[in-house]
Parts: structure tokens; C-alpha cells; sequence
């Protein structure tokens, strides 16, 4: 039994979606609805999702979400390296990498050149502060149309689960991964890891027989997932998964 | 078990040895030499992993370093060969400078290009053909997307990566970064700190080996580097015979 359980992951494993993690634009009424994403409001996870819903139902396992939303691959290696630091990782943990979309990448925060933010490659948003806006949008669609490509990102998102791998591997850490649908590891190399994965939340199947309308259920309108949807995927998905591999 | 693969850059390939000559001379304002890169043209038969070879016959030492490589496609091409070969005994992993990316390739987005942003402070970039959009994207990445904190833990992620990819087939792993300065320990960077954890498996990279033993950087400039930077004949061979055949020899239990 592992005694504590590390979470890398964005806004699904953060808990986006659940009752005190509400924030969504809602195109009838072309208004925001719910808290505000700002830094407090990614500070904690949600108290409603699955990760902080097995520390409750398992209160000798820590558990240390460093889900955020947004987080693309590189941030959660990062995460997790930076973690490596602070505390020592060892055979009683385990990692469970709760991937994200591949074409997330870090690019150089627009008001703090020295820091970073994630980025979905093609989305331009506006950026009230920022003093050369357009030029910084027009730099953001130039690398979306000339210097990224599927080859490009696939092989950034190998690096970074392999990187996180890596990580878990030197220091004798146990490691799983559930990855988004349209998310596959490809070729001979990752047949190992095929044994150590699970279902992702997104997209999952809640009601078991492909019920659209119960599915809808365990939705936001945003498409993150709500309480229900955690509960479910909880009690369907992860705790038979660590149960099975010998973690519970 | 019997494949030694090399991968690399520039350095690696051999580039600054008397048969791999090409660079550019600002005075005269062209190029000097032959564009060699692999898998066009082999590496250089004068680096170290040529004499590697030639050191040790019952092992097949593949050198697939290529002129310019980022450190992702080094990490791309391990991962290649790796999940394509079964008889690989040893990986020597030689990563190049972080701010070495992978972009699409200009025409085939299929293709994995390296490129670096300092290139276009370098009269080669400004002289390859390349149309204005191509240009302005990779300008406009320098000016606001690039971070160098981005490009360093994208860099030793890639090596942890190549690590894991390799260990997970249980073949030994050996690896070596330039971002480093002789008789200085590449941790003191805060950002390497993370590689403290494989650095049992580190050698020296054959662009900061102090040939002279005593820091003096004229002279191994002079004598041990080519004008552009890359190491010379003279610099692989003392780098192999002092450097890398005692470790790799360590590693292989060859007596």
C-alpha cells in the first residue's frame, strides 16, 4: 500500500468544474458565471474532486494535487521536479500522471518575459496589460502556422512523459497515467506502460452503457467535469485501478 | 549487445576535424569548406567516437550526431534507434546548448528541424534562403514567446527523458552537456540542479575539456579548437584517450 499519492495534471484533476471550482462563459447570456480564474482561485484544488475525495475515504494516504488548470505536459514535469526537491520522493509514493492535450506548450509570460504560462498553440486571447498586443498575438499565430507542427509537439510530449518517468524512476517511485482520448503514446518503446494506465475523465463513459443524457450530468457546461462526474470516475475508475495494481 | 550509439551534435559529429571543415569567415564573407551532416556524409573519421571504434572492433559504434542537432531531436533520435535495435549495449548521450529548438521545417511541417536563436545573430542564417514568413515567425518567437528558463527545463527534460527511454531497455546510459565550464560543476547552475541525480553516469563534453590541466583557455583554444569554436583532430583524440575510453571502458567492465 502506498502511503502517499502525488496528482500531476490541468483543470480536470484540479477539480475545474466542481461546486466550489465554478468558472465558465455561458454563451446565452454572454456572461461569465461563477468564481474568478485568478491565482486564488488555482491555489487549492477542488475539496469535490476525485483526488481530494481519496484522501477523505483514505485519510492514512497523503495526497498532494498539483493539478492546475491549464497545465500543459512541461509544466507537470516541472511540477513534479519541482516537488523532488522539496521532499523525498521514494518507493512508497506514487505518481499518477494525469496527462493533458498535447498542444499545450509554455511559452514566456507576456508581462514577465522571465516567467512562463501555458499556452494552447493557436489561441490568442486579449491581454488588457500587455503594451504591444497585437504584436504579441500576431508572434502567437506565426509559430501556430510556420514553426509548430504535430511532429513537433508529439515528440515534446514523449520527452515529457518520459521525463516524468525518468523522475519516478530514480527514485524508485511507483507511476501510473490515464491520458485524454485523441492522447496516444506510439511505438515498441511504451508497451511496458501499457499495464500501468487508466481511463482518463474526460470523455469517460460515467454511465457505463454510452447514456448521453446521463452523461451530460457529470458536466459543466464547459465540458469539466462536476462533483458527480468525480464521485463516479472515483469510485468506477481509480480506486478499482489502485486496488488491481496492489497501491490500496 | 554489442552497439555503442552515439548521438549528438556538432561536436559530437566531429565538425572543427581536418575532413569535417565548414564555417564562415566574417572577413571574407563565405563559407569555408563542405556542408557535411548526417546521414548524408558519416561523422568525421578524426572524433572520438571514430576512435572509439577503432579501439574497440568487437563493438559496433554508431555515431548518428548531426551538425546542429537541438536537444529535443537528440532526444528524438535516441529514441529512434532505441525502440528500433535490440543489441545496444551503451547510449552516450551528448546534449548540445538548451536554447537549441525543434521547430517544423519550412515547406514539410513533418519534418524536425533544429534551430537556435542565437543563429540569426550568425551570418549563416541571414545567408540560407528562406522565405520572409518563415523569418518573421522565428523572429517574433525570440521577441516574445522564448523564455530561457522554457528552454533549460525543456533541455534537461530531454535528458532525463533519454534516460528513462534507455534504462527501460536495460542498456547502459552515459551522458555530457556543453553547459558547463572546466573545473566547474554544471549543478552550480541552479536550473541543472534536477541532473544531480544521474550525474554518477556524467562525463566531461569534448567543447569544455581543459586539455591543458590548468584553465589555460588560450591554449586550448589555440590548440585544441578549430577557428569556429569546434574541436580539432588533436582535441577529440586527447579528449578520447583521457576522457571518454577510461569511462566508457569503466562502464562496459572492458578490461
Amino acid at each position: 500500500m502506498v502511503k502517499r499519492i502525488i496528482l500531476l495534471g490541468d483543470s480536470f484533476t484540479f477539480g475545474h468544474g466542481c461546486t466550489d471550482k465554478v468558472f465558465y462563459y455561458d454563451q446565452n447570456t454572454k456572461q461569465y458565471v461563477g468564481g474568478k480564474m485568478s491565482p486564488e482561485f488555482e491555489t487549492t484544488t477542488s475539496e469535490y474532486c476525485w483526488g481530494s475525495l481519496i484522501k477523505k475515504q483514505f485519510p492514512n494516504i497523503e495526497v498532494i494535487n498539483l493539478a492546475k488548470p491549464g497545465n500543459c505536459f512541461l509544466g507537470m514535469f516541472r511540477d513534479l521536479l519541482y516537488l523532488s526537491q522539496r521532499i523525498n520522493l521514494n518507493s512508497n509514493d506514487l505518481v499518477l500522471l494525469n496527462g493533458t492535450f498535447i498542444d499545450r506548450t509554455e511559452i514566456a509570460h507576456p508581462i514577465e518575459p522571465d516567467s512562463y504560462v501555458s499556452w494552447t498553440i493557436g489561441i490568442t486571447t486579449p491581454h488588457e496589460k500587455i503594451k504591444d498586443e497585437q504584436e504579441y498575438n500576431h508572434a502567437k499565430q506565426m509559430y501556430a502556422m510556420y514553426l509548430h507542427s504535430d511532429a513537433v509537439t508529439y515528440n515534446q510530449f514523449l520527452a515529457s512523459f518520459m521525463g516524468i518517468h525518468s523522475i519516478c524512476n530514480l527514485y524508485d517511485t511507483k507511476f501510473a497515467f490515464s491520458l485524454p482520448k485523441n492522447v496516444r503514446l506510439m511505438g515498441k518503446l511504451v508497451d511496458k506502460f501499457f499495464n500501468l494506465t487508466f481511463p482518463y475523465i474526460f470523455q469517460y463513459d460515467f454511465s457505463g452503457n454510452n447514456d448521453d443524457a446521463f452523461n451530460n450530468t457529470c458536466y459543466m457546461p464547459d465540458l469539466h467535469c462536476n462533483n458527480l462526474g468525480h464521485e463516479i470516475y472515483l469510485k468506477k475508475v481509480v480506486l478499482p485501478f489502485l486496488s488491481d495494481k496492489g497501491f490500496l | 549487445m554489442n552497439t555503442i550509439l552515439v548521438v549528438g551534435d556538432s561536436y559530437t559529429y566531429g565538425q572543427g576535424c581536418k575532413d569535417r571543415i565548414y564555417y564562415y569567415d566574417n572577413e571574407k564573407k563565405s563559407h569555408i569548406g563542405s556542408y557535411f551532416s548526417y546521414p548524408l556524409y558519416p561523422a568525421s573519421q578524426y572524433c572520438w567516437a571514430s576512435l572509439l571504434q577503432k579501439q574497440l572492433p568487437n563493438y559496433n559504434v554508431v555515431n548518428i550526431a548531426s551538425p546542429g542537432n537541438s536537444q529535443f531531436g537528440i532526444f528524438k533520435d535516441t529514441v529512434d534507434y532505441v525502440s528500433t535495435h535490440n543489441d545496444i549495449a551503451l547510449v552516450l548521450f551528448n546534449a548540445t546548448f538548451f536554447n537549441r529548438v525543434s521547430i517544423a521545417s519550412c515547406g514539410n511541417p513533418d519534418i524536425i528541424n533544429p534551430w537556435s536563436p542565437t543563429w540569426f545573430d550568425n551570418e549563416t542564417e541571414l545567408n540560407t534562403a528562406q522565405p520572409k514568413y518563415y523569418v518573421d515567425a522565428k523572429q517574433g518567437y525570440i521577441k516574445y514567446l522564448m523564455s530561457d528558463e522554457i528552454l533549460q527545463y525543456q533541455s534537461i527534460m530531454a535528458t532525463l527523458a533519454a534516460h528513462s527511454v534507455v534504462t527501460s531497455k536495460n542498456i547502459k546510459f552515459l551522458w555530457c552537456t556543453p553547459e558547463t565550464i572546466p573545473n566547474r560543476s554544471v549543478f552550480e547552475y541552479e536550473s541543472y540542479k534536477p541532473l544531480m541525480t544521474i550525474n554518477h553516469l556524467r562525463y566531461t563534453h569534448v567543447c569544455r575539456y581543459d586539455f591543458s590541466k590548468n584553465l589555460d583557455f588560450e591554449l586550448n583554444f589555440n590548440k585544441y579548437h578549430f577557428i569556429d569554436n569546434h574541436v580539432n583532430e588533436l582535441g577529440h583524440s586527447m579528449f578520447f584517450e583521457e576522457e571518454l575510453l577510461p569511462t566508457v571502458m569503466r562502464t562496459l567492465n572492458i578490461q
